[in-house]
């Protein structure tokens, strides 16, 4: 379902919940606004739940360099724990999820790769058998799997996110145009 | 459209007593006369450009009741299209008003909103979700789309009177009687035409209401109505 399509069902469904004295068009002007609340608000319900979770998982491509990848702004960090970071050219690496003060501090297993969340968005990457550098580390490319909120595309391309995500972005949408 | 104004002039003449021929035959031939000019009248009160200012004036006068009444059908007969896609913020030409806008690309008809939200919504170039708003203010057409195009009604004297040698008039044909009616009850210069002039006036005004009524039919002239007689020439 394209971005158009999707709001013109959330405006259809607010104006039949609503009196005539509110026009379809003071909906359709407000609907596009509320997007990126629409978006994230979603995104948040759904993986509250573990079970509906998995509908927000993407799998991206990190460029580590030196150690230090940037997380996009759509990644749900506050559900890091859920993610899975992966070497595509190396099957037999296996990355750990830790605690920063543990990944710059602690002896960390060596069989395994290490990674930590430090500060808002910045994924630290240690190989495994190396300890944590500040001023070295791999130069690297990862694919990190883990909850995103969908991304809001262009008007006349497609809601990248599974039937049941996009039914419940046009719930809230109308929910949001309709006055409580 | 297939009335001349050559048509109307012949009308109104013959029953302003103007044209020349006091005799049955002389008349005919005159009134027979395609192209009506300065020769052909006798009047000495109406010359023979006041026939058409005459003419002119009452077109100009049912255009505006036309444009005035509301989704009336013959509104379609005084508009036209622009060609030219028009931009936001464009002043318009002189117009009795606009019949629609539409975009230019999708052909989807726009929506008079108040002047503070269509400018508002050009503001926001963020904006990716295509609205269809406008407003005419002070002559000036504002919108929310990239270019439209505006099906407006028009009348410019000018124009018309550039027809009146020998083109058609831009109203229904059914007005024939009611122009000639109107521009005879026009041309009043005494007591005696004024009683005269006021039967014809009263049948124009009745067409008037009709058209603020919607109607498309027009009742035909009184068969009890005089022809006014001024003084030869």
């Amino acid at each position: 379902m394209i971005l158009r399509e999707l709001i013109q069902r959330a405006v259809d469904i607010a104006s039949s919940r609503q009196d005539t004295s509110v026009t379809r068009l003071s909906l359709e002007t407000a609907a596009e606004p509320m997007l990126p609340l629409v978006f994230s608000s979603v995104a948040v319900r759904l993986a509250r739940a573990e079970r509906t979770r998995t509908m927000l998982r993407r799998t991206k491509s990190l460029s580590v360099a030196n150690g230090s990848a940037t997380l996009t702004s759509d990644v749900l960090t506050s559900y890091i724990s859920d993610a899975n970071l992966r070497d595509a050219t190396d099957k037999t690496k296996q990355y750990s999820l830790t605690q920063w003060d543990q990944l710059v501090t602690d002896q960390l297993d060596p069989r395994l790769g290490h990674f930590a969340v430090e500060g808002e968005a910045t994924l630290r990457v240690v190989e495994p058998n190396t300890a944590y550098s500040p001023t070295s580390g791999p130069t690297i490319t990862l694919l990190l799997t883990v909850p995103c909120v969908p991304a809001i595309p262009a008007i006349g391309a497609a809601v990248v996110a599974t039937d049941e995500v996009v039914e419940e972005l046009i719930s809230e949408l109308a929910a949001q145009l309709t006055p409580k | 459209m297939t009335v001349s104004y050559q048509q109307i002039l012949h009308d109104t003449a013959l029953r302003m007593n103007a044209l020349v021929g006091s005799q049955v035959a002389t008349l005919a031939t005159t009134y027979d006369t395609a192209s009506l000019t300065v020769a052909n009248f006798k009047s000495a009160d109406f010359p023979f450009n006041s026939f058409r200012d005459a003419i002119l004036m009452a077109v100009g006068d049912y255009v505006l009741v036309i444009a005035a009444t509301p989704n009336h059908p013959w509104q379609s007969r005084i508009s036209s299209i622009t060609v030219s896609p028009i931009a936001n913020g464009t002043a318009l030409s002189a117009e009795l008003g606009v019949l629609s806008i539409r975009d230019t690309v999708d052909n989807t008809q726009l929506t008079e909103q108040p002047l503070e939200v269509v400018q508002r919504i050009v503001r926001e170039t963020w904006r990716t979700y295509p609205l269809y708003y406008y407003k005419v203010s002070g002559g000036i057409l504002y919108h929310t789309r990239a270019a439209v195009a505006v099906q407006s009604m028009l009348y410019n004297r000018t124009t018309e009177l550039a027809q009146f040698a020998a083109g058609n008039m831009v109203l229904p044909d059914v007005l024939e009687t009611a122009v000639m009616a109107r521009a005879i009850s026009l041309m009043v210069k005494n007591t005696q035409l004024e009683d005269k002039a006021g039967i014809y006036r009263k049948y124009s005004e009745e067409v008037i209401a009709d058209i603020r009524a919607g109607y498309t039919s027009i009742n035909p002239l009184p068969s009890a109505v005089p022809t006014i007689a001024p003084t030869a020439g």
